[in-house]
């Protein structure tokens, strides 16, 4: 009996966050995450270089007292470079209490998005990383790409 | 998510009771324990998880109790007795794994494995009580006394002795403790403190034994309690003494909450040194002001001491696991075994015991799997058919060692050096000291054994044990003599969270040098540097010592290119092995916490953690061992 109510108590709650997503903007096209993974919006804090890492991740930040890597959605998404300025932030996120930060140009807001408003990429997006999305949605006459948080975030190889 | 405090309370409950049973059935085992004591206590633990469970919902478990419940109230009223009781305890290891496993699976919301397959166990269990009820046996009894005497008679030896020889006109006196009454004055303290100890052998009841005391006006208190055949006493009074130093008053805490009060404990240590760094505090003349933060960072550090030494725990259940690893193999494998324990009061934080139980396991798998002997080859050799494994720990400095040993066969020597000459590791025999022949088995894919087992030979080996040591910071060494046995020494720092550490500078960022693996540091001039093909070497007292360019290794930039009329070298050891860090500029001293690097980063070699400073900025913890690896 506890045991279902365990469960449905996690359905409950995962099925209220389900459809909501955080809308950012890098460069000149909208992205949209799934709120669940968002813990906070931050400005840019100090960013401590860490070597031998992979290029988009851009080092670790101290978030009062836990440490965290921070990694460049333009970077990521394999577009030109650009200056930090005071729009730029950063969009801290845990995926199975792993925490990491993710620096967009700037948040623009929570949207609800249905599952039937998102349709699948095009097979000839060419220069696109298919990984990292899970579809495209219209969204006031915006089109924002769907990102997969987990792909995204986690590098293709962690060590635990 | 957060998950149900009524469930948190019931897992961890679960969790305590099958520890608990797992200790009661392995002390049963070890003869240190009386079935029927045993039998009650186990009874009273399945009753509670029993009712746990059922109010959970979690059938499975409340069955699988409930079945127990019965066989074992059957065992207390009607007398019954398992017919073989080191089969019977092996099915109850087995049937305690199963609710183990089930509990870990509600744990983790996972689905619970199948009640189905512990059915056999438990009609094992209950078939193999036997059908003949207890003899009333007239034989003779064990039992074991402990008397308390009442204060202020003074020369309690000489009164024991009293006793004793009154005792030996009625019943069989076995031995008493302290033994050296007679001679002993000193004795008398001890039995003032602990009480003394007698066992004896009679036909009489117990309370008629309890008569026999009753002309002893001095004696305070009787402990009377039947034992079985193979009990000692020298072990139950260790028992015992063990038994009243864990009578402290425990919470369970909840671990993370722990870590959050150390997290934050950590932080104030950073924001305190930042308001004594404070450029108008420091221009500050104001003693008064200086006393208070003295008396302040001596608090701050009190707070540390005792919120690190919240999550210490005792080895003693990670050695009750190894002892049962030892007797379940034992048995399968037909080699009697001893487990002798030393040492398991040893505290060492929570996060470095989960990182050692493996090593640990996979070390005692190796002693009785490869290292004793079996029956017949122990007697041919003169020893005693019976093996032994060792396990120790002890507190050493700033450090826990732990000792894994068996009187076995020892290491083959002939054997490593040629098995490590067929892998290449080696290009001839005379290529190798002979301290550093045993230091071969730590190579990945070595193993000395052709054949695999069930216990071991697939294919991990002690370069897994050794990764999981050097990544807690720890060492582990081996010695071995032919026909003698085998010693595995692990030596592992008490806790991770904070050492003291130098602060330096590399191309402006800051790095944390442990202190204690600093021997000095020195100015280096440019021309002392040697360069032989792009390798740079200090030349100094005699020794040549290599260099680590940190600018180099982190930020690919060469310091030597810098132009700069010295350098400055820190001389590090891993106990080992030496070098020289090449570094900007050394900053200061201090404590540091110690964060782990996050865990979706790439390892970076010669990077152990981070720390944060005064400034709130990170600084990297050098990880010497792996810098001097090479």
């Amino acid at each position: 009996m506890q045991k279902e109510l365990l469960h449905s108590k996690v359905d409950e709650f995962e099925e209220a966050m389900k459809d909501m997503y955080l809308i950012f903007k890098v460069d000149d096209q909208f992205y949209g995450i799934e709120i669940k993974y968002v813990i906070e919006i931050i400005g840019l804090l100090p960013i401590t270089y860490v070597p031998n890492q992979e290029e988009y991740v851009k080092g670790i930040i101290n978030l009062r007292g836990k440490i965290i890597p921070v990694i460049d959605a333009r970077m990521r998404l394999s577009k030109p470079q650009k200056e930090y300025n005071e729009r730029t932030c950063v969009i801290v996120t845990s995926i199975d209490d792993f925490l990491a930060g993710i620096i967009v140009d700037h948040v623009s807001e929570v949207a609800v998005i249905n599952k039937d408003q998102i349709s699948p990429l095009p097979q000839t997006y060419e220069k696109v990383d298919e990984r990292f999305f899970r579809g495209v949605a219209s969204l006031n006459e915006r089109l924002v790409l769907i990102l997969d948080c987990e792909t995204f975030v986690k590098p293709d190889r962690i060590n635990l | 998510m957060q998950k149900d405090p009524m469930f948190e309370v019931f897992i961890s409950e679960a969790k305590e009771i099958v520890s608990s049973l797992e200790r009661i059935f392995i002390e049963l085992k070890e003869g240190n324990r009386n079935l029927d004591i045993a039998v009650a206590e186990a009874l009273r633990f399945f009753h509670t998880l029993k009712g746990s469970s059922a109010m959970m919902g979690f059938d499975d478990i409340s069955k699988v109790c409930h079945r127990v419940e019965d066989i074992f109230v059957c065992m207390r009223d009607e007398g019954k007795l398992p017919t073989n009781l080191d089969n019977f305890i092996l099915n109850m290891l087995k049937l305690i794994d199963f609710l183990t496993i089930q509990i870990n699976c509600i744990e983790n919301l996972q689905q619970p494995q199948d009640a189905e397959n512990i059915k056999e166990v438990l009609e094992k269990i209950e078939t193999s009580l036997a059908e003949n009820d207890r003899v009333q046996a007239e034989s003779e009894k064990k039992y074991h006394i402990r008397l308390l005497f009442e204060e202020g008679w003074e020369m309690e030896n000489l009164r024991a002795f009293l006793i004793v020889q009154n005792l030996k006109q009625y019943v069989n006196v076995l031995e008493y403790l302290p033994s050296d009454i007679e001679s002993n004055m000193a004795s008398s303290e001890k039995i003032k403190k602990d009480g003394f100890f007698i066992s004896i052998k009679t036909l009489l009841k117990k309370e008629d034994v309890v008569k026999l005391f009753e002309n002893f006006a001095w004696v305070k208190d009787i402990k009377i309690e039947e034992v079985s055949e193979k009990a000692s006493l020298t072990k139950e009074i260790s028992s015992y003494q063990n038994a009243t130093h864990s009578i402290h008053k425990l919470i369970n805490v909840n671990i993370e909450k722990v870590d959050r009060l150390i997290d934050l404990i950590g932080e104030v240590v950073i924001t305190f040194s930042m308001i004594v760094q404070h450029k108008e505090v420091k221009t500050d003349e104001n003693s008064s002001f200086k006393n208070l933060t003295l008396q302040m960072s001596k608090l701050i550090r009190e707070l540390q001491e005792v919120a690190m030494s919240m999550r210490m725990l005792p080895l003693s259940s990670t050695f009750q696991r190894l002892k049962r690893t030892i007797i379940e193999m034992s048995a399968k494998l037909q080699k009697p075994v001893n487990v002798h324990i030393t040492g398991e009061e040893t505290e060492l934080d929570k996060v470095l015991i989960e990182h050692l139980t493996d090593p640990l396991i996979h070390l005692v798998r190796n002693a009785v799997d490869h290292g004793i002997e079996d029956k017949e080859e122990r007697l041919k050799k003169g020893k005693d058919m019976t093996g032994n494994v060792y396990i120790s720990a002890k507190n050493s400095g700033s450090e826990v060692v732990i000792s894994i040993e068996d009187d076995g066969r020892g290491l083959n020597k002939e054997k490593i050096l040629q098995k490590a000459f067929e892998r290449g590791l080696i290009t001839s025999p005379d290529d190798i000291v002979e301290d550093e022949i045993f230091e071969l088995i730590f190579q990945p894919g070595f193993s000395t054994k052709e054949e695999a087992t069930e216990y071991s030979g697939r294919g991990v080996g002690l370069d897994i044990v050794k990764n999981s040591v050097q990544k807690i910071g720890g060492r582990i060494f081996v010695e071995s003599e032919k026909d003698r046995g085998t010693r595995f020494t692990i030596r592992i720092p008490l806790t991770l969270a904070i050492i003291d550490g130098m602060l330096i500078d590399v191309d402006g960022n800051v790095f944390v040098v442990p202190l204690s693996s600093i021997v000095e540091t020195f100015k280096l001039e440019k021309q002392q540097i040697v360069l032989e093909n792009e390798i740079p070497f200090v030349y100094r007292r005699g020794i040549c010592f290599g260099v680590i360019d940190l600018n180099k290794m982190f930020y690919g930039k060469d310091i030597l290119y810098k132009e700069r009329p010295f350098y400055l070298g820190i001389l590090v050891t891993n106990g080992e092995k030496n070098g020289v860090l090449l570094v900007d500029n050394m900053i200061s001293q201090q404590q540091i916490v110690i964060k782990t690097l996050p865990a979706i980063l790439k390892q970076v070699r010669g990077i152990s953690g981070c720390t944060l400073l005064g400034s709130g900025n990170i600084a990297f913890i050098l990880d010497i061992d792996a810098l001097l690896e090479r």
